[in-house]
């Protein structure tokens, strides 16, 4: 940057060339793609009471959330053992917040990764997600559907992410959102067990 | 760089122009104003058994957290229908300061009421009691929510903002908030339920 014979090379400022009230906007500042915001699984809830606490043992449409044994197992969102079960989904949710530093309208994912326990579906296991936004100029959720990714495969034995992509364009730093996530297992003659696990849930969004 | 003797246009600085290593003070980055730390619903709790999540159905002094439809109703903090009856509920949760709030800067925690189907022919307010806690096992000075009690007792949701005395407050410093909503009704027909739908901590952050 050279003005009038002047030059700042790359590189040259330091702390001690920005005044103390420099009040630099955070505008200004290189956006962080795609943060981490980790979502603890204890925060599951049952999807249709979600002042109750997901079951220890999965059944009829919910997701449990299964402890193992401390200082061996992780513990995770799982479907119990549907192996031989036919078509069976199960459901659990959850209540999130975007960052305070969240850029509004920025792009924000939710992640999951999950895989099978033990053995895989003979047929097919999905996971899917909804997400709905909080609209507090009408004082309800928006109806649309947040998540444009459709159910994908976790008939794995290997855990992987599974990424939903979001229309984010409405979403602003603060805003409380409600996922909803499933596990759609298809089982008809597995002989040990077939169990849908989810062992984290993240959602990414771009802060500044 | 010299002072005093050259001048340079605005808006010249780039992001290549600044050390690797500049480690520019956070005081010299500009206040987030107010940024919005949401709490989420699901945070609150039973006011005088903390390990208890708040009921589906309110009841007794509780307020409920109630789920509605999936993908159609709102979920929100309810007093559950209180038509002819004056009743007080409550329910409690802890706030964290965020890492980056400027310690004694400016903190509200912003309510987003109102009544569902029926406004109380007589009154409905809602109220915050605010404490820090302190690491030493106690509570630190008395309620530090410097704003009174507010009517809800409206149709149209609307945010309602309470003022905390931050002057002890410090980053990381978590608060205990208790949520009271009071409704006063005499004889109205249809049910008169008061109802928080969102639930914001705002802080100044750097």
């Amino acid at each position: 940057m050279a003005d009038g014979g002047f030059a700042i090379t790359d590189g040259m400022l330091t702390n001690k060339h920005f005044a103390t009230a420099a009040e630099i906007a955070v505008t200004k500042l290189a956006a962080r793609s795609q943060v981490r915001l980790a979502i603890p699984l204890e925060q599951l809830r049952v999807w249709n009471a979600l002042a109750t606490n997901l079951p220890g043992t999965p059944a009829s449409d919910d997701l449990g959330l299964v402890t193992g044994t401390w200082g061996t197992d992780a513990p995770y969102a799982g479907t119990g053992d549907l192996k031989a079960a036919g078509a069976t989904t199960r459901y659990a949710a959850f209540l999130a917040v975007l960052p305070p530093d969240y850029e509004a309208g920025e792009p924000v994912t939710l992640r999951v990764k999950c895989g099978m326990k033990t053995t895989v579906s003979d047929t097919t296991c999905t996971l899917d997600a909804e997400m709905y936004a909080f609209d507090k100029a009408s004082g309800t959720i928006d109806t649309t559907d947040l998540v444009s990714t459709g159910a994908t495969t976790m008939n794995s034995l290997t855990a992987a992410d599974v990424d939903f992509a979001l229309d984010e364009a409405a979403l602003e730093p603060g805003q409380m959102v409600e996922v909803r996530l499933a596990i759609a297992c298809n089982d008809g003659a597995t002989v040990t067990a077939v169990i849908g696990a989810i062992w984290q849930v993240e959602l990414l969004c771009d802060t500044r | 760089m010299s002072d005093g003797t050259v001048t340079f246009d605005d808006s010249k600085v780039r992001n290549r122009h600044v050390n690797a290593s500049a480690g520019i003070a956070r005081s010299k980055i500009a206040q987030r104003v107010l940024a919005v730390c949401a709490i989420p619903l699901t945070d609150l709790r039973t006011w005088d058994a903390l390990a208890t999540n708040l009921p589906g159905t309110p009841a007794s002094d509780d307020l409920g957290l109630v789920t509605g439809t999936w993908g159609t109703d709102a979920p929100y903090i309810g007093t559950g229908d209180l038509k002819t009856t004056t009743t007080t509920r409550y329910a409690h949760f802890f706030a964290k300061l965020p890492p980056d709030y400027e310690a004694g800067e400016t903190v509200n925690i912003t309510l987003y009421a109102g009544m569902k189907t029926t406004v109380a022919d007589t009154s409905a307010i809602v109220d915050l009691e605010v404490w820090r806690i302190d690491a030493d096992g106690t509570l630190g000075a008395s309620d530090i929510c410097a704003t009174a009690q507010q009517s809800i007792n409206f149709l149209s949701a609307d945010d309602y903002t309470f003022t905390i005395t931050a002057s002890t407050l410090t980053p990381g410093d978590v608060i205990a908030v208790r949520l009271k909503i009071t409704v006063t009704d005499s004889a109205t027909a249809t049910a008169v339920i008061g109802a928080v739908y969102a639930i914001e901590l705002q802080a100044d952050l750097r």
